[in-house]
């Protein structure tokens, strides 16, 4: 073996720093995450892990009222301070993540299974269904989604399922175009011709051949609605359409304190500071695995 | 203000430039020297990565900030181009340079239309110039490199040309200022055969009318042939051969630019195997001999050891190869390409 | 008879728009009258009397079927009859009309605030780019699109209104006692709607005037010996702007829904309180004039966004011709 023979055969592994998209990229993916994206997948943990814990780390009962005297400014008992009716502030906020959370956490899941798969088999059918629900979708977007969250939580009662589920379905068309439009750049790919010479079923190729391929994109569409589910949701605690009373919610516990807050602070602050920094962490989170799973770029000529 | 016939109109003297990536400045062009002369077509040849485009964008005069001279200067008419005032340099892009991209589709303004993109270049290059006859001007050039309908076509957007279209509208912005120096870098690449030779007839009738002086990069040698006085052949950031055009092609003398030629698919002999250019450039792996030698057939163990700079080797030829006298005495008659074509005049 | 296709793609897009102001007013509709449970029970509440309940469904109608309910409701609208407030017995147009008014002024102004400032701080970004100022801003821009705008409008009012008395808390402006006073109200609900808006398109334009930036052809129009500010003006700008209003039109349609929480922060007599209310107060003609009023303005925003796009994109107006 010449010199040369060994130079070349170096030389093509060397070429090009693009990554592979093959089995067993993803741990090489991660490695490729920004340093602020894991600090903020961490702090997200930190949450998640508070809202499980919650009832054990808490020192009082959130809906407990005057445990202490109201608006009491924080001290080593009550850490937070209390608001209005006494209640200890921390208790309340620890317990406000498990809601925020859990709702916002459905309602994304919701937006991004049904999306993904409405926009994956209208991606991958193309004509005239295609036609027909798009259509149909756009519709559904001319109604702006605060207007329609509050008519149906507004007018059959505010409780945690029904936000979630509405403010999930709400988000339906949005992932779908997205999803739709990752699905019809596979879709058009030889080995999915491939796949339905070899008889597969629709559903079967838009499962095992389309999915995996568009995965990515969807996993970033779950981050990004996160992220609006937990703006949206806290909007509409704080308009007194969110959880029902006395379940603590960081938006209404905002909106109870904001008429007293000369006399304390810390019922608003605490629960405000909390909801800013996790979509603040959401955000960061989504931008990080934007840049390694999201859409190709678009090739730019050098 | 032209150059005069004696002093090149082009002088690169010992250019080396560095690029910055990951991990620190990486180098690119080193110890270059070339000359062009006014009027004269000198084609440069050599595969991708071998900094010939870099060399286009630097005789520009562009600076990047990825990019840095480290030594040696550039001079147009004797004038350093890196030396010059923002304002002073766009006046010489203006008026007496050019330049041709390979890709002519995305190098015009989306939101403009053709006739304003050749307005404010033909206002650029002469400020008193009036609107008909601008526009007259750029029907004319329109029209030279073929492109119909050139009245209708100033009204309208890019977007609306073919991509052949559009790489001629990019070259009649080159030549409507009628530069004394044209740079071409790759312009006929996936462009079909009848497109590229037009092209290339419509160029070498030009340049040799107006005297214009052309630097022509390409990897394909067989359109440097038609059109080259002189060809320099670059590999890994040097200049390996240079020389008039027929000698380079039918005797090279460097041992790159003779796999490089009979690498070259010809119709009227079989290729030959032993003489083509085997492996790839990995620069990385370099070492501080020649850098052709890890691929070269003719290389021996001095070649490892030792630099090569162009040195002469016949009137104005000049080869980077200690072993050059050898391998032309052992090249067969059939090892460079076919006599070329009559030069095509006006 | 040749008809200008730009003239045509508008009126196609009027129709469509025009249809889902139909469906959208179907599913208003629906939404009220098709949930479960008795809708008389649901708007006087559990604890009203028989009677109370009775003359509620006789008032609404209720015994009929609900498509002739909806029939009516819709031919009512188009010869201007809203039906009646149930909570304050007066026809519901006029109110509609006067908060629709006051809420088409605070988003006026927050559009015309919104456009130059994300716009200018967006090239800004890109002309510093990763030097302090746009390291700043792109933390500013983070905080913009992650704190919720009733927070920054409590804490606004908070500072610049209840500590350091700069500005009214309340935006109460029928009480106002002349225009800059009105004015004064507005500025921190104005303020409040820009600081989530304006992070997109500040975002939006950075990233398009950098890719800009690089293109060939900017690149080119500067190997042409152009001017700099030739360059800039005439080759990138243009160019550059086109994903920025494209930002500003998705932002403006966000602002007839965040408008809502806004002006509940501010007390401001909008359509959105105004929908919140009657809301809670089960005031069902009002709840739905209101909801159509406010979707019916969301279409037309859109609509006039896409016809906007259309008309500043020539590669989609040349591909009609």
């Amino acid at each position: 073996m010449t010199a040369f023979d060994l130079i070349s055969a170096q030389s093509r592994q060397q070429d090009g720093p693009d990554v592979q998209r093959e089995r067993g990229a993803m741990p090489r993916l991660l490695r490729r995450l920004p340093v602020n994206a894991w600090l903020a997948a961490l702090i997200l943990i930190v949450y998640v892990v508070v809202a499980i814990f919650a009832p054990a780390i808490s020192p009082f009962s959130p809906t407990e009222i005057f445990v202490g005297s109201p608006f009491q400014s924080p001290d080593n008992v009550y850490w937070l301070g209390t608001d209005n009716l006494g209640r200890d502030v921390l208790s309340r906020v620890l317990y406000g993540s498990r809601t925020i959370l859990l709702m916002a956490g459905s309602a994304a899941a919701i937006s991004a299974i049904l999306g993904g798969l409405i926009g994956m088999f209208l991606g991958y059918l193309g004509g005239v269904v295609d036609e027909i629900c798009m259509r149909a979708l756009e519709i559904i977007m001319s109604i702006p989604s605060i207007i329609f969250a509050l008519l149906i939580v507004g007018i059959v009662g505010a409780s945690g399922p029904l936000v979630s589920v509405t403010v999930g379905l709400l988000a339906v068309p949005n992932v779908s175009r997205v999803m739709r439009a990752a699905a019809q750049q596979v879709a058009a790919e030889d080995f999915i011709a491939a796949a339905r010479a070899r008889g597969e079923t629709r559903l079967s190729i838009v499962l095992r051949e389309i999915l995996p391929n568009v995965a990515g994109t969807l996993i970033v569409e779950f981050s990004i609605r996160t992220g609006y589910a937990i703006l949206f949701i806290g909007g509409l605690g704080f308009l007194g359409f969110g959880a029902t009373p006395p379940t603590p919610d960081w938006g209404l516990m905002v909106n109870e304190g904001r008429g007293t807050i000369d006399a304390s602070i810390w019922p608003v602050a605490a629960p405000a500071v909390c909801m800013a920094v996790l979509v603040t962490t959401v955000n960061i989170f989504t931008d990080g695995i934007t840049r390694i799973l999201g859409p190709a770029d678009t090739g730019r000529t050098a | 203000m032209t150059a005069t016939d004696h002093a090149p109109l082009i002088e690169i003297e010992n250019l080396t430039v560095d690029y910055r990536r990951e991990g620190g400045w990486f180098n690119v062009i080193s110890d270059l020297s070339l000359t062009i002369k006014a009027g004269e077509t000198l084609g440069l040849a050599g595969e991708s990565g071998c900094g010939k485009s870099t060399l286009a964008s630097l005789l520009l005069g562009e600076v990047r900030s990825e990019r840095r001279i480290r030594a040696g200067s550039v001079r147009f008419d004797g004038i350093d181009l890196f030396a010059l005032r923002h304002q002073d340099l766009q006046r010489l892009r203006s008026t007496r340079l050019a330049f041709v991209p390979q890709n002519g589709g995305t190098a015009l303004t989306p939101t403009s239309r053709v006739g304003r993109l050749f307005m404010e270049t033909l206002k650029a290059c002469q400020p008193g110039l009036r609107e008909t006859e601008a526009t007259d001007r750029t029907r004319h050039y329109l029209g030279l490199v073929g492109l119909p309908d050139p009245a209708g076509a100033l009204a309208r957007y890019p977007h609306q040309f073919s991509g052949g279209q559009q790489q001629r509208i990019t070259l009649a912005l080159a030549l409507c200022r009628e530069p004394e120096l044209l740079i071409l870098d790759e312009p006929t690449t996936g462009q079909d055969a009848l497109t590229r030779q037009s092209l290339i007839n419509l160029l070498a009738r030009l340049c040799a009318a107006t005297r214009t002086a052309m630097l022509y990069v390409s990897h394909d040698l067989a359109t440097l042939s038609e059109i080259s006085d002189r060809i320099a052949i670059m590999y890994a950031g040097q200049a390996v051969e240079v020389g008039p055009a027929a000698e380079v092609l039918t005797r090279p003398r460097h041992p790159y630019a003779e796999a490089l030629i009979a690498s070259v698919p010809r119709l009227d002999t079989p290729p030959d195997a032993t003489r083509m250019l085997r492996g790839q450039l990995a620069r990385r792996f370099l070492g501080d001999g020649c850098r052709f030698a890890p691929r070269c057939r003719h290389s021996v163990e001095d070649c490892h050891r030792h630099p090569q700079t162009l040195q002469r080797a016949g009137t104005d030829h000049a080869v980077a190869c200690h072993r050059s006298t050898e391998i032309l005495a052992e090249a067969p008659a059939t090892a460079g390409l076919a006599p070329l074509p009559e030069r095509i005049l006006a | 008879m040749r008809v200008d296709p730009i003239f045509r793609l508008i009126v196609t897009r009027m129709t469509l728009s025009f249809v889902s102001l139909l469906a959208v007013s179907l599913i208003i509709f629906a939404s009220i009258a098709l949930l479960p449970g008795d809708t008389a029970e649901r708007i006087l509440g559990r604890d009203a009397t028989k009677q109370s309940l009775e003359a509620l469904r006789v008032q609404l109608h209720l015994a009929d079927p609900a498509p002739e309910r909806y029939g009516r409701w819709l031919s009512g609208i188009v010869q201007g009859d809203f039906g009646r407030s149930l909570v304050a017995d007066r026809p519901v147009l006029p109110y509609i009309e006067n908060y629709l008014g006051r809420t088409l002024v605070l988003g006026g102004l927050a559009l015309l605030v919104h456009i130059p400032l994300s716009i200018g701080l967006g090239l800004l970004a890109a002309a510093k780019r990763d030097g302090p100022v746009d390291i700043g801003m792109s933390i500013a821009v983070l905080i913009g699109m992650s704190v919720p705008e009733f927070v920054v409008g409590i804490f606004l009012v908070l500072f610049l209104a209840t500590d350091l008395q700069l500005l009214p808390p309340l935006a109460l402006v029928d009480q106002a006692r002349s225009i800059w006073d009105a004015l004064a109200m507005l500025a921190l609900p104005i303020v409040t709607l820009n600081f989530a808006m304006t992070a997109y398109v500040v975002r939006q334009t950075r990233s398009s005037m950098i890719d800009v930036l690089r293109s060939d052809y900017v690149r080119m129009a500067n190997l042409r010996g152009l001017s700099r500010s030739r360059v800039l003006l005439v080759h990138a700008l243009p160019n550059a702007l086109a994903p920025a209003i494209n930002a500003i039109a998705l932002n403006a349609s966000w602002l007839v829904g965040g408008i809502v929480v806004v002006e509940v922060v501010f007390n401001y007599p909008g359509l959105g309180r105004l929908l919140v209310e009657s809301i809670r107060f089960r005031d069902v003609p009002m709840i739905q004039g209101t909801a159509l009023v406010l979707s019916a303005t969301y279409i037309a925003v859109n609509l006039v966004a896409d016809i906007l796009t259309l008309l500043l994109n020539p590669k989609l107006r040349t591909r009609l011709a």
